[in-house]
């Protein structure tokens, strides 16, 4: 080193770490929780209390309408919404509240085909064990719940449904008239549900809904959202527009505390341990920014101290 | 007439439909257009089914010619195309073959959507997670006023969501109200700003759509050209 090189010191490493180490920093924090299968106990969201009370309140009621599910996203977004779309259909079908699952979007149609099943053995498998009588086990498809598969069109898809879904969506994706089933007998447009549920990580999808799915009677809205996305959410959450909502990765590990702690349901392990390797990178970002700016106000500090001198 | 006037013609009437079904009232023709929202509804639908099929045969022209030629980057398009034959072929088949147990199924659901689509999505996705922490680290630096309030709003809000057991004691009550004051206040005022802005400039472009005034629809062609 000739005289005139600067000095490079350990503020200066750190005030401008490498960007490979920085990768690499965050492939080892976050695979800690994922090989130590650690898992934090979820916080109490408020959001998702809320919608978990609502439907308690829908369950009460002695004849209760269907509700509905919209499954806009794909595998991008699957490891935060996949668990809240699960919470929420192992919720309704537990309550024996009859539910219609479908999705706008092309990615979610497989998905809308592997989510409810999942849903409906975890919920028979409470049942059992919980003595419930052997006819009253089995949560059926056309009875319990529809699949109405990937409905092409965006927001014209919604308003078709909203004004005559039988004669809009016509059948299922078994390709059965949906007269045919007993979920569809009182299913005429968006005045025959009474909560619709949208879980998406999509920009623009939700006000969709809004715009066009709002009918005469009482129906309100719930939404899963990706964590990136629940600032916009608030907006809804203000004017009172949505019952509830899913707090990305962490909203769906609250609903599903709710639903163990409240219900006796067996919580998704891997949806605890999404939540926590969520936590770790948060935390490393956090832990990142405070260090580099200490570094940067020491480095700017001996600047000064050297052009003085 | 010619193509373009034609073009213009649809696009006026097709958006005239709509704006009638908003601001007429109901016993003036608003029902009956109401009445019309299916039959119109399945007539978008046949149109985006032929947007598709367009879609399918320029794939197969603009990568088909590549590969022909032997173009440059050809492999990655002979891949596209050998993808897109496959998912296409045992789509299909798994569609006729709904709920049956054939290679069809098999290959479609577990292998191509389950195993590659599914897989592939999911990682190159998660590449996020490391681009933000190398943003979060070069941008969040305290240079001015601004930054130093953007960094603090986000620190804490970060902070505030965090439910890590050992900080359950360390972290105060009041750093969640903060954090609910921000979403809940702030947030949402700025929130619907944009909101506001973004929808004001829709309207003036569907207003521009609809009377063909949007010359980039016609290739630099139309009214406003």
């Amino acid at each position: 080193m000739t005289p005139d090189t600067p000095r490079r010191t350990v503020l200066d490493f750190i005030a401008n770490l490498d960007r490979r180490f920085v990768y690499f920093l965050t492939a080892v924090v976050m695979l800690i929780p994922i090989v130590s299968k650690l898992e934090f106990r979820p916080p109490m969201m408020l959001q998702a209390e809320k919608l978990f009370n609502y439907v308690e309140d829908l369950a009460r009621e002695p004849n209760k309408r269907v509700v509905m599910i919209s499954l806009d996203w794909g595998p991008q977004t699957a490891p935060e919404l996949r668990p809240a779309t699960l919470a929420f259909l192992k919720h309704v079908m537990y309550r024996r509240i009859p539910v219609v699952v479908l999705t706008l979007l092309n990615d979610g149609r497989g998905f809308t085909e592997v989510v409810p099943p999942e849903a409906a053995k975890v919920v028979e498998d409470a049942r059992r064990a919980e003595g419930v009588p052997a006819n009253e086990i089995e949560v059926l498809y056309g009875r319990d719940w529809i699949n109405l598969g990937y409905r092409f069109g965006f927001s014209d898809a919604i308003r078709g449904m909203a004004g005559n879904l039988i004669e809009y969506v016509r059948s299922d994706t078994k390709r059965k008239p949906l007269e045919e089933y007993e979920i569809m007998r009182n299913v005429k447009g968006a005045d025959s549900f009474s909560l619709m549920v949208e879980v998406t990580g999509s920009v623009g999808i939700f006000p969709a809904w809004l715009q066009w799915f709002k009918q005469t009677r009482t129906m309100r809205f719930a939404l899963g959202c990706t964590s990136i996305s629940v600032p916009e959410s608030y907006t809804y959450l203000d004017s009172g527009q949505l019952v509830g909502l899913f707090e990305g990765i962490t909203g769906a590990a609250a609903y599903e505390r709710l639903l163990s702690e409240r219900l006796g349901l067996s919580p998704s392990r891997d949806t605890f341990q999404a939540m926590t390797t969520q936590m770790f990178g948060q935390g490393l970002i956090v832990l990142l920014v405070i260090v580099g700016n200490v570094a940067y106000f020491m480095l700017q500090r001996r600047k000064a101290r050297e052009s003085t001198t | 007439m010619t193509k373009y006037r034609l073009i213009v013609l649809v696009t006026f009437l097709g958006g005239l439909y709509f704006f009638f079904r908003f601001f007429l009232p109901p016993h003036y023709g608003g029902d009956y257009l109401i009445s019309k929202q299916t039959w119109v509804s399945q007539v978008l639908n046949v149109m985006g089914a032929v947007a598709v099929g367009l879609g399918v045969i320029n794939i197969g022209m603009v990568y088909g010619r590549r590969v022909v030629r032997k173009e440059k980057e050809w492999p990655e398009s002979l891949a596209l195309l050998i993808a897109f034959v496959t998912t296409l072929v045992f789509g299909f088949g798994d569609m006729v073959y709904r709920d049956q147990n054939t290679i069809w199924n098999a290959v479609y659901e577990d292998i191509i959507f389950s195993g590659i689509f599914t897989s592939l999505g999911t990682a190159v996705f998660s590449l996020l997670a490391f681009y933000i922490t190398q943003a979060a680290f070069r941008a969040f630096r305290v240079r001015s006023t601004e930054a130093a309030l953007i960094m603090a709003s986000a620190l804490l809000i970060m902070l505030g969501a965090l439910p890590i057991p050992v900080l359950e004691n360390v972290i105060p009550v009041w750093l969640g109200e903060f954090r609910t004051w921000i979403l809940t206040g702030v947030n949402v005022g700025v929130q619907r700003a944009v909101l506001l802005g973004a929808g004001t400039a829709g309207l003036i472009m569907a207003v521009r759509m609809w009377f063909s005034l949007d010359r980039s629809a016609f290739g630099g062609r139309g009214a406003g050209a």
